[in-house]
């Protein structure tokens, strides 16, 4: 396969999706969040999807609100600084979707075993606690100690969406330094997943890649498709090309949560 | 007798920086920045001999302010960045040893709920999510809460839903003590065998008040000493890391009266 191939449009790439698919959605709160490949998605018509993220935000309000959603599966859903999720928030008290609620260590270690491709991954994390019991996970007998341990099971999402600094047509991603807080769980995600797409704020030559080759995080081999889009997480962070657009979120919540506010892209 | 929010969020912060113990590698979570505080109040206070890991940055020195927004402001301020999966190594081998979490509920038992109020399939009330609420009293050897709004409904006899179990874990190889304390805005109450026990009372406060405010029954002696106010090194270290006092934004925004009880 040509490598320029990993270079499409946000069109073709939403094309890939399915209704009713699992979805992992990257970033975490207001940091690197997919907002335009969510807003691909949703313009796609996407239904009954099952989402996952660690820490979801907007691209969950904008899920909610056009009602593409099935389930949320998450270990924290809000708006950071800035409160809770208005959308969310409602859709749950209203039961629209299955609020399937994580605890950080059974998402993350979920996604590992898929990573590692490992059948379950022992962990004493979440013993006695009901939102662990959601889930339904089986326990295991250490064979050496005894002591029992929660077995998480994998979790493969069919595909995973990010966003990301950069990257060259043939799929290797690079992120700005010092790393975010939370970067790796972007990481951790695309490996855990069957497709990866990833949206950059540039594509560049695969000698830029190479000059600077200790950003690189995600391989071609392990990237399905690339996708320019300037500004593609606004307005959540996307470092070192802009911070988080505290005026645009606080108009969203001000709204009272009017999606409209953050339909558009970026503005220049 | 009133009090500020910056007086109960000083004293809720020194109480927590003061069960620090040397040796201790403390984990924040994010936005909780009476968490940050009355970590790196701890850190000075042991003369470094704590480590604090807190938004993916260990032993940041410096303001809070800047590392509440972007922990990647403390290049120069911090010896490294830990990634996020690491830590949760950290934690899982226990060389994280205690974290300071706020829940919106906690009971006799010390179990925490950041999650709902009411049925999962239709809630009264959606919280953001426990994050590691449900994984750090089963993994660490210690977690110690803060709530700044002691009320019944705040500390009510079961909570709404358990997101962390107060009880741990323990087994052959490790041990995890569960929820050990919390700090209100109105006393200290140490958690043993399913039962409150008061350690100190606020100088605003007092026991009958403490009292009608928790909806479990609490050990509670009558000549329960004060919470020592903070000293002048604790001030001048809060005055040092949190100049902007953040730790203010966790207090509600009222001022508390002697005796008031609340719903």
């Amino acid at each position: 396969m040509a490598s320029n191939l990993k270079l499409v449009d946000v069109s073709r790439a939403a094309e890939t999706v399915n209704d009713g698919d699992t979805v992992y959605f990257g970033g975490t709160v207001l940091d690197r969040k997919p907002m335009e490949l969510t807003r691909a998605l949703i313009r796609a018509g996407k239904r009954d999807l099952d989402v996952v993220t660690f820490a979801g935000s907007l691209e969950i309000e904008l899920l909610v609100a056009a009602d593409s959603v099935r389930s949320v599966a998450a270990a924290y859903v809000g708006l950071g600084r800035f409160g809770p999720a208005p959308r969310f928030v409602a859709g749950v008290k209203a039961g629209v979707f299955d609020d399937l609620e994580y605890s950080e260590w059974s998402l993350l270690g979920r996604l590992r075993a898929a990573s590692m491709g490992i059948p379950f991954l022992p962990t004493r994390a979440g013993t006695g606690s009901e939102t662990l019991a959601i889930h339904d996970f089986a326990s295991v007998a250490d064979p050496y100690s005894g002591d029992t341990y929660v077995a998480l099971p994998p979790l493969q999402p069919d595909i995973t969406v990010l966003h990301a600094w950069r990257a060259s047509p043939s799929g290797h991603v690079q992120i700005a330094f010092p790393p975010q807080h939370l970067w790796d769980i972007d990481v951790l995600a695309a490996r855990a997943a069957d497709r990866v797409i990833v949206g950059v704020d540039q594509i560049v030559s695969e000698e830029a890649i190479a000059s600077i080759p200790e950003h690189t995080r995600l391989f071609g081999f392990e990237v399905d498709m690339v996708i320019e889009l300037p500004g593609g997480s606004w307005p959540t962070s996307s470092p070192p090309e802009h911070d988080v657009d505290e005026g645009a979120i606080g108009a969203y919540v001000s709204s009272g949560g009017d999606a409209g506010t953050l339909n558009s892209a970026r503005p220049s | 007798m009133t009090v500020s929010r910056g007086e109960i969020a000083d004293l809720m912060v020194v109480s927590l920086a003061r069960m620090v113990v040397a040796g201790d590698v403390v984990g924040v979570g994010l936005g909780t920045p009476i968490a940050l505080v009355a970590a790196l109040v701890a850190r000075h206070a042991t003369q470094r001999g704590v480590h604090v890991l807190a938004g993916g940055a260990l032993d940041v020195n410096g303001d809070v302010e800047s590392h509440l927004r972007d922990p990647r402001d403390q290049r120069g301020l911090t010896p490294g960045f830990v990634p996020h999966l690491d830590s949760m190594d950290m934690a899982e081998r226990q060389a994280m040893t205690l974290q300071f979490l706020r829940p919106a509920q906690i009971d006799r038992f010390g179990s925490l709920n950041t999650s709902r109020i009411g049925v999962r399939s239709a809630p009264t009330a959606r919280f953001g999510g426990g994050l590691a609420t449900a994984d750090v009293p089963a993994l660490l050897p210690r977690v110690i809460a803060y709530h700044p709004d002691h009320r019944p409904r705040s500390l009510p006899a079961e909570v709404d839903w358990i997101t962390g179990s107060g009880h741990g874990w323990a087994g052959n190889t490790r041990k995890a003590a569960g929820t050990v304390a919390v700090v209100t805005d109105l006393a200290v109450i140490e958690f043993v065998e399913g039962r409150g026990r008061v350690k100190s009372i606020h100088p605003w406060s007092d026991a009958s008040t403490v009292r009608a405010n928790t909806g479990f029954e609490l050990s509670l002696p009558e000549d329960a000493l004060p919470t020592p106010e903070p000293t002048s090194d604790e001030l001048a270290t809060l005055d040092l890391v949190d100049p902007h006092r953040r730790r203010d934004e966790e207090v509600p925004d009222r001022a508390r009266r002697d005796g008031m009880v609340t719903s």
